[in-house]
């Protein structure tokens, strides 16, 4: 088969890891946007995330989407958590504090998952049949096909969230001035919990999700995903929602991509290249502003 | 003399008591420390080699033990990780003072343990480790597995005279010179024998994603996979690429051999053949009595890292017993020439560069279980 084929193959591989990607990202474009934090131990509230969806299948048996609901919600407590316990006490300290905060909290999250879920690597239930659709000289797995679905559903319901509800509007409120918001008689603590939660609850989705796909979990399967969302979420511009989508997809199938046209083993320094790049010529990532960022 | 002063000078004499007492104890004695993975990313490979290991040495020790004296195992836990078993290491020679460390367990973690070995002066065998580079540390250094340039030539063989395969595909882990060294090995025999390595691609250690590489490798339709990797990571590559709809014959190594497997693979390991150091169809008396009395202690059958770990405890039980003591020196010499050893995975003879001349089994997964398909005599290696 020609390399014409093989790219848009890897272009459907590439949007479906882009999803994920997209999914992990805005959880940490949200809380950016909202307290200017890089908060470090989302990708690990993501492995969490498919921690809890393999227990919900495997020992409160439930199908996926139940399990799926299930592990949002615990994920979102933890969230929330994170939030209640570390990062508020800190929201008058520098900002090096909380990020110096984050990084222990994942720090914390890795260990204590290694303790209590086994360093082992786990399969993941795999609560679906397999299934390939051919679509003409390509081809799309149910796997890819639930991630997109999954994804696209819980982005469009954000972005309704974010642009037509009071709740969105309050949070596009404390995102642009926390003290004119508290002013208006906005209760930023609890926007702010909120914003912890969607993330939070986002993440986990993407855990399980990933979960069904590669059909291994362990305690450290954060580190890098996180890692590339963060790089995802930067590329499109750090604060922005739809940024942290572009940039997420466009993570993936760059990623893919490089397998076909030049090597396997540049994946992930050509994932960074190009936010190198991009940032070189936009320093504020493709979707931001100019002078966004108050000096 | 204060009643507060004669406590302390009690609690200080109990204390010299205490301090001395165990150690007086340890004088008869032959400490030997494991450095096993029992957790992390081949946590079945370390769970069994202990099992086998703590097995053997209940055995030893309950039949008198060695020179008279009862062996002390100190189990230490590397998480697959060479920084761990560095420090693991450390631990068993400077604090512990051990009279030889067994494992670790995989190619990686042997590496980073070995050349502290050689500089302390402790003699080292992993039962399990294959990297071909590991003997070539020093002279303290041993193993009880065949070398990977072998294992890899003998899957090469097997593919392209066996199986009559003539187009091969690799995907292996760039940053794991196991995995680099079986690739190498095959590539180099499977070639020589007129078979044509159509495509490769490799990503690295920790990678969960295959889907690029495998969509790569599966527009060429290679008649067959060559996946040199643990199964912790052949697992999601066999499921990721049968899902892709790929077809070819897959070929696997010692790596793959583990009750997680099938898990991992999720079910798609049907049907693959790998390179192995052991086979329970094999008709031996010692293995078969390994194979009952491991069954009978831990539930399940042993698999070849487990069989490895109780001949790695008879290399070295017949190694002190030939040197007469725990002096280093003599242990490594006796080490070096052990020879005609009945052990679980058949007889073994160390070879001068410190790995065991021993034969190879060619296994097929029917039905979810390893079928002894051929055995391979390590004649011309």
């Amino acid at each position: 088969m020609s390399w014409q084929i093989a790219a848009l193959q890897q272009l459907i591989n590439g949007l479906a890891v882009g999803s994920v990607y997209a999914l992990i990202a805005l959880g940490y474009t949200m809380v950016y946007g909202i307290i200017k934090l890089i908060n470090f131990a989302h990708g690990d509230i993501y492995m969490l995330g498919a921690y809890f969806g393999f227990y919900a299948i495997t020992m409160l048996k439930l199908p996926l989407l139940p399990a799926m609901l299930v592990s949002m919600v615990a994920a979102a407590i933890v969230g929330v958590l994170l939030e209640r316990i570390a990062y508020r006490p800190l929201r008058s300290s520098p900002r090096i504090s909380v990020l110096i905060t984050a990084i222990g909290a994942s720090l914390l999250f890795q260990s204590t998952a290694q303790l209590v879920f086994g360093a082992s690597f786990r399969p993941f239930p795999q609560a679906m049949p397999f299934r390939r659709i051919q679509l003409g000289p390509v081809f799309i797995t149910n796997r890819q096909l639930l991630i997109f679905g999954v994804a696209v559903l819980l982005m469009v319901i954000l972005h309704v969230l974010v642009t037509y509800t009071k709740f969105g509007k309050a949070m596009r409120a404390v995102a642009r001035d926390k003290e004119a918001a508290l002013l208006m008689g906005i209760n930023v603590d609890r926007i702010i919990s909120a914003t912890f939660a969607l993330g939070s609850a986002l993440a986990a989705t993407a855990g399980i999700l990933v979960g069904m796909y590669y059909n291994r979990i362990d305690p450290y399967m954060g580190m890098m995903p996180g890692l590339k969302a963060f790089v995802a979420a930067v590329l499109g511009g750090i604060g922005i929602v739809p940024g942290a989508v572009v940039g997420g997809l466009l993570m993936g199938v760059a990623e893919n991509l490089v397998v076909t046209l030049g090597s396997s083993t540049l994946r992930d320094a050509v994932a960074f290249a190009v936010l190198i790049v991009v940032l070189l010529f936009r320093p504020n990532g493709l979707l931001g502003k100019k002078g966004m960022e108050k000096v | 003399m204060s009643y507060a002063r004669i406590k302390s000078i009690v609690v200080c004499v109990l204390l010299v008591f205490a301090l001395t007492v165990p150690a007086l104890a340890q004088g008869d004695v032959i400490k030997i420390g494991l450095i096993s993975s029992l957790t992390g990313s081949v946590s079945t490979y370390g769970q069994s080699v202990r099992n086998a290991v703590t097995m053997a040495v209940d055995d030893i020790n309950a039949s008198g033990g060695i020179l008279g004296r009862q062996i002390s195992l100190i189990i230490l836990d590397d998480k697959g990780d060479g920084t761990e078993a560095a420090q693991a290491a450390r631990r068993l020679i400077d604090r512990e003072n051990v009279a030889l460390i067994l494992g670790p367990v995989i190619t990686p973690s042997v590496m980073a343990v070995a050349p502290i070995c050689q500089a302390a002066g402790v003699p080292m065998l992993t039962p399990t480790g294959t990297g071909d580079q590991i003997t070539t540390v020093g002279d303290f250094i041993f193993r009880g597995a065949y070398k990977d340039s072998f294992q890899g030539r003998i899957m090469a063989q097997f593919a392209a005279e066996n199986l009559g395969l003539k187009e091969a595909a690799i995907i292996y882990d760039v940053a794991n010179d196991y995995s680099v060294g079986l690739r190498n090995a095959f590539k180099t025999t499977f070639e020589e024998l007129g078979g044509k390595i159509i495509a490769e691609e490799s990503y690295s250690t920790g990678d969960t994603d295959f889907s690029a590489q495998l969509t790569s490798l599966a527009m060429r339709n290679p008649q067959a996979l060559f996946i040199p990797d643990y199964y912790s990571t052949a697992g999601p590559i066999l499921m990721q690429a049968r899902l892709m709809g790929m077809d070819a014959v897959m070929l696997g190594v010692d790596g793959w051999d583990s009750p997680d497997l099938s898990a991992l693979a999720g079910g798609f390991e049907e049907g693959g053949y790998i390179v192995n150091h052991y086979s329970g169809d094999v008709d031996s008396p010692v293995t078969q009595g390994f194979i009952a009395q491991y069954t009978a202690a831990f539930g399940q059958a042993p698999d070849a890292l487990a069989a490895l770990a109780y001949d790695g405890v008879m290399i070295v039980t017949k190694a002190l017993e030939a040197a007469g003591s725990t002096d280093p020196e003599a242990l490594k010499q006796a080490l070096g020439t052990v020879e005609a050893i009945e052990g679980a995975t058949g007889t073994i003879k160390m070879d001068p560069e410190g790995t065991p001349i021993k034969s190879a089994v060619i296994l097929k997964i029917t039905n979810g279980k390893w079928e002894l398909v051929d055995r391979i005599d390590p004649i011309g290696r």
